[in-house]
């Protein structure tokens, strides 16, 4: 694989010399230079067999000298890092570099999977849907293992991404996409215009083809003078250029104010740190960009196209223009006996290229027999053939010569180590076409180039299909300035370049058929999916005519590079096979992303514990010192409960804070729950229209428990409001609804009864609140409180509530009860959250307070039959949750109409029960189903299910709420309770649903 | 009554600031610069039905300040008002006007023609300045802040990075760099930190 001697041309390319690189290619030691890439590296210490193929595993070279290239594919770095299918071409080379060739096994030179291509009758087109229809049993066992071993691209890390991702934004007037000649000249008009520039290169050297190339523009080479713009871009205020940055995709949508300028959104990947061992601290890998543009200019380019001829994937068959790159830019020659096989005039540059870097030239082969004598002579040193075509290459695992069949259908054999192939140009016309606009067909370029454009995008240089320098100069100048001159800005004159510029001729041709000269070697399409032109042929045999149906059909074009070397040859084989136009076929759909993007790029930051922001309310540090552990509820974290010393089972924790609070006196933090303030002259009108009770009513300084109906009658959510002053009210809603209830207010206030004098805000975030319950709760606040409000049962009854002063600042006492005690809830400003609770505890000490969690709550919540989310669950109405006569029928509120429909009014709905399994000892699961005792288990015979379920300590035995058809009228009623989930089935009773205090003599204690 | 007595009229509560004890890891520098405006006196005022134009009059003799209209941020003597939305704004006051009574003393004043919502625990304020400061919050806003577009006294509401925040330009600093002040919800603090040092660590992050 490695010949040793190097092909390091002696002078020339962009390179720098003084610095080289040491890196290792499957374990083996090389050296490259600063300005390499790997590929060019590679070929540099002549190591041409690069991999194998996905499908025959048939080795493979380098094709490309760019982010194209469908052969090259490497597994770069090691361990966590390792990333598969990064494609050599791209791949910037640095010191000590680690890369690994994929697909083969046990080595790249020897790779027993290579056998499959013995096997290769199997896998032709559409084998997936083929091979594997009959018999159904073999597809688990055999054909999906050795399937996976045989295919694939490439190794996963299996490691977590060690490496920081980020997202950004950024704004501009004009985007301009591609660095080349054409973008360049575009990026600098529009700036000098006064336009906000924001330039993208996928290169880590801005110049495209311009470093590629022996151009002169202005009596300076086409690499200097696109570090002459560099340097004026680079000094402008308003410019931004992001070299290493691929944009992937064009979408809908800019700022809402640039909703009629034609503003657009791209999504932009730029390799931060691709091109170092690690990312230095505090930078990310890659950085996902969202740039809203009001206009683009797509100067991406074009890609050449190979032709399709007998072993065309021979390691050492390269794109023509790749040929010109590694030699000008990298100062490379790919091989030493190099041979030209062209239909196209930019093809004999390569050869003229060669010689000037003293590169010797086989022969040159152009399928055309008329070409004009500006090329050929220009080069008699070496053989040319016109009208003649290369049918075959020869060599296993490196080229060792091609098979010429001339005009008169002789067949040669010449030796070669390297051929250039120029198929012409394809346009890069991708993210002309991401917003649903179709390309249009040349037939002077024989390529697809752009037809109706995204609103607000220009075309310029070889993206349109216009190949000279020139041509690139003078229409990326155009767009440039149309651009500044459609924002309204006075275009900068447009510069005209003295530049050369070469015949840019074509005759196209898509495929030699080895066949038709005796051979029989494959011809591959798309050398990433292994798809040959008889895979093609097959396929139309079969009866395809669609493109869209043969991409999918056979896979052709939809590897990793997305088929930019290989979709149109395949189409244009096919239209010669069905006796039909390029243009009638069409083309297949162009998607984003252009070039592949990681995950981990649109994930971002957002990974981990900063997958999703979290809330944390102001006493959160005070429970994490007191041993809290925490449950999410949202994006809140609560208090779930507080284990003591000694104690190893949740449940043994959570029994002794229910005990202490039903016995002495316990403090939860209940800040998470909704609080909107809602004040106005109609606020209390308001309220009674979205509660189904009656709140005008409510007297200043007085809280009442409200219930609330979404439109189509079922319940939405529940809480107490207070009413503060005549016209000032605070309402709460649940921890999960608080956003869901805000909503719905404004839509009613804004959308309803724009007429009411009403207005609100969430203060959820404003108040930490405790609440205090328990026998001795109002001891606690009385020594908490002092002065500052009289808690007496006569001064401050149950449902009664303040706004005073105390500790410094405005407080709020509210006498609700969750639990069923005496209990009260105090509300502070949350930046005396810390300092509140820490008060409350210290007041308490002395009647033995204790803190209690969310599970503590809920189980005191459900003894007494009080409702929560699991039984707010959106299919419960008022009614079946023992509410129906709370509904006024005074009034008008959101959601009466419906709440009597016949459905929701039925006889035979599930409403609330209390349960309780005969066994003490019998644990009840919370979504166990219900069923008559001798019942089977099915679907018809399913009455209900366990909504809620706890151990309740003050009972001793298991309780829970449920949802039971007629549930009312079966209280006493023994039932089936079947897991079977959790392999419980057990009987219950079915008993009212409070089942502690029914009286509530406790709470107004 | 039993038990000790404890008289939190003498000692009143302690603030807490949403930022305390947040950790700092990003490279050393002052890239960016945040300061913890933790302090501020904040209220919401919304008119009352077809009282804006009597708002505005009471606003401007009262404080000497004209009500913006739209996403902008007017201030005078250490009293601001953001506009929020439909005849809606934060009360931001700093220095004197910061009092406990900030709310109370504003409602005194309009209670008559706007709703007055104390916010004075709801927010977690950053002070963002520094040469790098629009490159950090290029990560996290996803609005244009470039110095045309976004000028001294714009203001916005936005997402960043999932949580929803108000941000305002204030003049820029005596070292003519642009100045910005971000409000977050209090309860989101800790991740907002984290996004805000994230964003800024590569510059050189300093809090003052």
């Amino acid at each position: 694989m490695s010949g040793g001697r190097s092909h390091r041309l002696d002078t020339g390319g962009l390179i720098d010399r003084t610095r080289p690189l040491s890196f290792k290619f499957d374990g083996r030691g090389y050296t490259g230079f600063a300005g390499d890439t790997l590929a060019s590296a590679l070929l540099a210490s002549n190591v041409k067999l690069i991999g194998r193929s996905f499908k025959y595993h048939r080795p493979r070279g380098i094709l490309t000298a760019g982010s194209e290239e469908p052969n090259a594919l490497l597994e770069l770095r090691l361990g966590a890092r390792r990333e598969p299918n990064t494609r050599a071409t791209v791949a910037e080379l640095f010191d000590g570099c680690e890369a690994y060739s994929q697909n083969r096994w046990p080595s790249l030179s020897f790779d027993i999977g290579a056998i499959s291509s013995l096997l290769s009758p199997l896998f032709v087109a559409g084998f997936y849907y083929k091979t594997f229809m009959w018999p159904r049993a073999w597809w688990e066992k055999l054909y999906e293992p050795a399937i996976r071993r045989a295919a694939g691209l490439g190794r996963a890390s299996n490691g977590a991404d060690p490496d920081g991702y980020e997202k950004a934004h950024l704004f501009c007037d004009v985007l301009v996409i591609g660095a080349g000649p054409a973008g360049l000249a575009a990026a600098l008009t529009a700036a000098r215009s006064g336009a906000r520039v924001v330039i993208c290169d996928e290169d880590f050297l801005l110049g495209g083809r311009l470093n590629s190339e022996r151009h002169e523009i202005d009596g300076v080479s086409g690499s200097a003078w696109a570090r002459q713009v560099e340097a004026e871009l680079t000094s402008m205020a308003d410019v931004r250029i992001l070299r290493r940055t691929t944009v992937f995709g064009a979408y809908d949508g800019g700022a809402a104010s640039d909703r009629t300028s034609g503003a657009r959104t791209f999504g932009a990947l730029e390799r931060v740190s691709d091109h170092l061992p690690v990312p230095p601290a505090h930078q990310p890998r890659q950085r996902l960009w969202r740039i809203v543009a009001k206009r683009s200019v797509l100067a991406a380019g074009a890609v050449e196209r190979p032709i399709v001829f007998g072993s065309n994937d021979t390691p050492g068959v390269m794109m023509a223009s790749a040929v010109r790159t590694y030699v000008n830019r990298f100062g490379v020659a790919p091989g030493r006996r190099i041979a030209v096989f062209t239909t196209t005039d930019d093809g004999w540059k390569t050869a003229f290229d060669l010689a000037k870097a003293g590169v010797p030239v086989e022969a040159v082969i152009d399928a055309r027999k008329d070409v004009g004598p500006a090329l050929v002579d220009r080069f008699k040193s070496a053989r040319t053939w016109l009208g003649a075509q290369v049918v075959n290459a020869r060599g296993s695992r490196r080229l060792s010569g091609i098979t010429v069949r001339d005009a008169d259908g002789r067949l040669t054999d010449l030796p070669a180590d390297t051929l250039a192939v120029s198929g012409g140009w394809n346009p890069t016309i991708s993210l002309s076409t991401h917003l649903g606009d179709r390309p249009k067909w040349s037939d002077v370029i024989a390529a697809f180039v752009p037809g109706d454009l995204p609103r607000g995008m220009t075309v310029a240089g070889a993206a349109t299909g216009a190949f000279s320098l020139s041509d690139a100069l003078e229409t990326g100048s155009t767009a440039g300035a149309d651009s500044a001159r459609a924002l309204g800005l006075q275009p900068a004159a447009t510069v005209s370049w003295r530049s050369d510029d070469a015949a840019t001729g074509i005759a196209p041709l898509w495929f030699v058929d080895p066949h038709r000269s005796g051979g029989r070697t494959k011809a591959f399409v798309d050398f990433q999916n292994d798809v040959t032109a008889e895979d093609v042929a097959l396929a139309v045999r079969e009866g395809f005519r669609s493109v869209e149906l043969l991409k999918r059909y056979t896979t052709l074009g939809m590897a990793t590079d997305q088929g930019k070397t290989s979709s149109l040859n395949g189409h244009a084989i096919m239209a010669a096979l069905t006796e039909r136009a390029i243009p009638e076929l069409g083309t297949t759909t162009f998607r984003p992303p252009y070039t592949p993007v990681a995950i981990a790029a649109f994930a971002g930051p957002h990974r981990g514990k900063q997958y999703r922001p979290t809330r944390l309310t102001a006493g959160h540090g005070w429970a994490v010192e007191r041993g809290a552990a925490f449950v999410e509820a949202g994006d809140w974290l609560r208090a779930q409960w507080f284990a003591a010393p000694g104690e190893d089972n949740w449940l043994e924790t959570v029994a002794r804070e229910v005990k202490a609070v039903r016995s002495r006196v316990g403090v939860c933090d209940v800040s998470t729950l909704g609080k909107i303030d809602i004040q106005g002259s109609d606020a209390a009108t308001f309220l009674d229209r979205v509660y189904i009770n009656t709140f005008s009513t409510l007297a200043v300084g007085k809280a009442r428990y409200g219930l609330m109906l979404r439109e189509d009658g079922f319940v939405m959510d529940d809480g107490t409001t207070a009413r503060l002053a005549r016209d000032r009210f605070v309402m709460s809603t649940t921890t999960a609804n608080a956003a869901r209830v805000m909503q719905h207010l404004e839509h009613a206030r804004q959308v309803l009864w724009p007429e009411l004098d009403v207005q609100f805000a969430s203060v959820t975030e404003q108040w930490s609140q405790y609440s205090i319950a328990g026998p001795e709760s109002r001891h606690v606040l009385e020594h908490l409180l002092q002065d500052a409000v009289d808690v007496s049962n006569a001064a401050f009854p149950y449902l009664a509530c303040a706004e005073f002063e105390w500790g410094g600042t405005t407080a709020r006492l509210f006498r609700i009860s969750f639990s069923g005690e005496l209990a009260y809830e105090l509300a502070v400003p949350a930046r005396y959250g810390d300092a509140a609770i820490r008060a409350i505890m210290t007041a308490g000490e002395p009647f033995g307070i204790v803190p209690y969690g969310l599970e503590a709550l809920g189980t005191m919540r459900i003894e007494k039959g009080h409702v929560a989310g699991n039984e707010l669950n959106g299919t419960s109405t008022a009614a079946d949750l023992g509410f129906g006569r709370m509904m006024s029928g005074q009034k008008d509120f959101i959601g009466r109409v419906l709440s009597q429909r016949a459905a929701l009014t039925d006889a035979s709905r599930a409403v609330l029960v209390g349960v309780k399994p005969i066994d003490p000892w019998a644990r009840l699961n919370g979504g166990a189903h219900l069923l008559e005792l001798r019942a089977q288990p099915t679907l018809e015979n399913d009455q209900g299910y366990v909504t809620s379920a706890a151990f309740s300590p003050t009972l001793g035995h298991w309780i829970g709420l449920a949802l039971l058809a007629r549930g009312r009228a079966r209280i006493g009623e023994r039932v089936r309770v079947y897991d079977p989930v959790r392999n419980s089935d057990l009987q219950a009773d079915i008993v009212h649903p409070v089942f502690f205090d029914p009286e509530g003599t406790r709470l107004k204690a | 009554m039993s038990g000790p007595r404890i008289s939190p009229a003498e000692s009143p509560l302690q603030s807490h600031s949403p930022f305390a004890n947040l950790p700092l890891n990003a490279a050393p520098g002052r890239g960016v610069v945040a300061v913890d405006r933790d302090g501020l006196a904040i209220a919401r005022i919304a008119a009352r039905k077809d009282r804006l134009a009597a708002l505005t009059s009471r606003v401007r003799e009262r404080f000497g300040v004209e009500l913006p209209q739209g996403p902008r941020r007017v201030e005078a003597n250490g009293l601001a008002f953001v506009g929020v939305g439909v005849e809606t704004w934060l009360a931001v006051a700093e220095g004197g006007f910061a009092s406990q009574r900030f709310a109370a003393s504003l409602r005194d004043a309009i209670d008559d023609l706007a709703t007055v919502s104390d916010q004075i625990g709801s927010y977690a304020v950053l002070r963002l300045k520094g040469p790098r400061v629009r490159d950090a919050l290029a990560k996290f806003i996803p609005l244009d802040l470039h110095a045309r577009v976004f000028d001294p006294g714009s203001a916005a509401s936005t997402i960043a990075s999932h949580i929803a925040v108000t941000l305002w330009r204030l003049a820029d600093g005596s070292d003519g760099l642009p100045v910005f002040e971000i409000a977050a919800p209090r309860s989101y603090a800790g991740s907002f930190w984290h996004v805000v040092m994230e964003s800024a660590a590569e510059f050189g992050f300093a809090r003052e």
